[in-house]
């Protein structure tokens, strides 16, 4: 069982629903934000495994190469331009598609793996890292959701927006929990959220965070007829705990929040597979 | 002799377009014929590597020089690697930045844009 945590804005609370949910479900916690992982903070996990995760690019070999740009052509990403004597090439540009070595007509492309960035795995946690600079996480999480795959139960954290990055941290998840805030902001990218994941045909439902009464939001909900899993309330002891790296199950009126939200996930995940 | 500019419309009274990747279209100026070709940029909306797509194709144009407001880095980049001259161009029509041009009034674009 895979549950993926996205919410369209950034900042609404994903890391903090995905590491305290994994917590009292006891699900292994897989950060696909890669940019960024803050998941560690709070769980963190003992020593772990780091691997390298390489993307192949093309590397010419200007004595083979006849400057008939076909590779230019083949291109979809703009990574490789031809000059009159040279073909240059912007790494970071390219995805390791292969299609430049395919269409070389005097096999003048081989292939290098060049570090993007890496993945670190312990017991029942797992994050990726990108290198700085590097602007492509989506083959990281590729990776990691691969390599974590041993894993039965994940809560799968995504990166925030409705990028690449993230339709690769949805893609084959059997439920989706969409967080979101009750400021205009918050709603605005949480239907951005809920477009997206109604298009990869993932089940849903919504966790409010810091909840602080009846608002737009909840009408919102209601209106629309989307299920709202929890909520979780507005408070500065939250702020707290969670500034200082603390889980917000270690106070006991936000762990009676998740053991509620716990229990409404397993009977809807319950009925959904009877 | 060719030179070609970024530009706006595709009049010789258009603007000289202030992005060079993601312009309207590219202005192609004979000097023989002394007129205006022009050619849209089909990769402004690309996804990725605007600046170099369209580098590629102003290359493939065989001109002179290139007169635009500014490259980005990648753009840049390749086109400091061929023999075209970079002039810089700001807030005025196509056929403004040609007289000054042929006037030698435009200065040299000899580094990249950053924000």
């Amino acid at each position: 069982m895979d549950i993926v945590v996205l919410s369209g804005k950034g900042g609404t609370g994903k890391t903090t629903v995905a590491t305290n949910l994994s917590k009292v479900m006891s699900y292994a916690y897989v950060d696909c934000d890669v940019e960024e992982p803050n998941g560690y903070i709070f769980l963190k996990p003992e020593q772990s495994t780091a691997m390298d995760v390489t993307l192949n690019n093309p590397v010419i070999d200007s004595d083979k190469c006849v400057h008939c740009h076909a590779c230019v052509t083949s291109c979809e990403y703009n990574a490789l331009v031809g000059l009159l004597d040279k073909i240059i090439l912007f790494e970071e540009l390219c995805h390791g598609c292969g299609a430049c070595q395919l269409v070389c007509k005097t096999d003048a492309i081989t292939e290098i793996e060049r570090p993007i960035g890496e993945i670190r795995i312990s017991e029942r946690f797992a994050m990726g890292m990108l290198n700085l600079k590097e602007p492509m996480g989506g083959p990281i999480i590729t990776e990691l959701k691969k390599k974590t795959n041993h894993f039965n139960n994940r809560i799968i954290d995504a990166p925030p927006g409705t990028s690449c990055s993230v339709v690769k941290s949805v893609e084959e998840s059997d439920f989706a929990i969409l967080v979101t805030e009750p400021t205009t902001f918050g709603l605005h990218d949480l239907i951005k959220a809920i477009e997206l994941i109604e298009m990869m045909k993932v089940p849903y439902g919504v966790i409010i965070n810091r909840y602080d009464g009846y608002s737009f939001m909840d009408e919102y909900l209601e209106y629309k007829d989307i299920l709202c899993l929890g909520k979780i309330p507005f408070s500065k002891s939250a702020a707290m705990l969670y500034s200082e790296g603390h889980l917000l199950i270690e106070d006991d009126s936000y762990k009676t929040c998740f053991v509620a939200m716990k229990k409404n996930l397993e009977a809807l995940l319950e009925r959904r597979s009877s | 002799m060719k030179i070609v500019l970024s530009s706006q419309g595709n009049k010789k009274e258009s603007l000289v377009d202030v992005r060079f990747g993601r312009c309207n279209y590219f202005a192609i100026y004979d000097f023989d014929k002394k007129s205006f070709d022009f050619v849209e940029n089909t990769g402004k909306e690309s996804n990725q590597g605007a600046g170099i797509a369209a580098a590629q194709v102003v290359l493939k144009l065989n001109a002179e020089a290139l007169l635009t407001e500014r490259l980005g880095p990648k753009a840049f980049k390749v086109l400091e690697a061929s023999t075209m001259n970079l002039f810089k161009c700001h807030g005025m029509s196509l056929e403004d930045a040609v007289n000054r041009f042929e006037a030698n009034s435009l200065t040299l674009i000899e580094e990249p844009y950053r924000n």
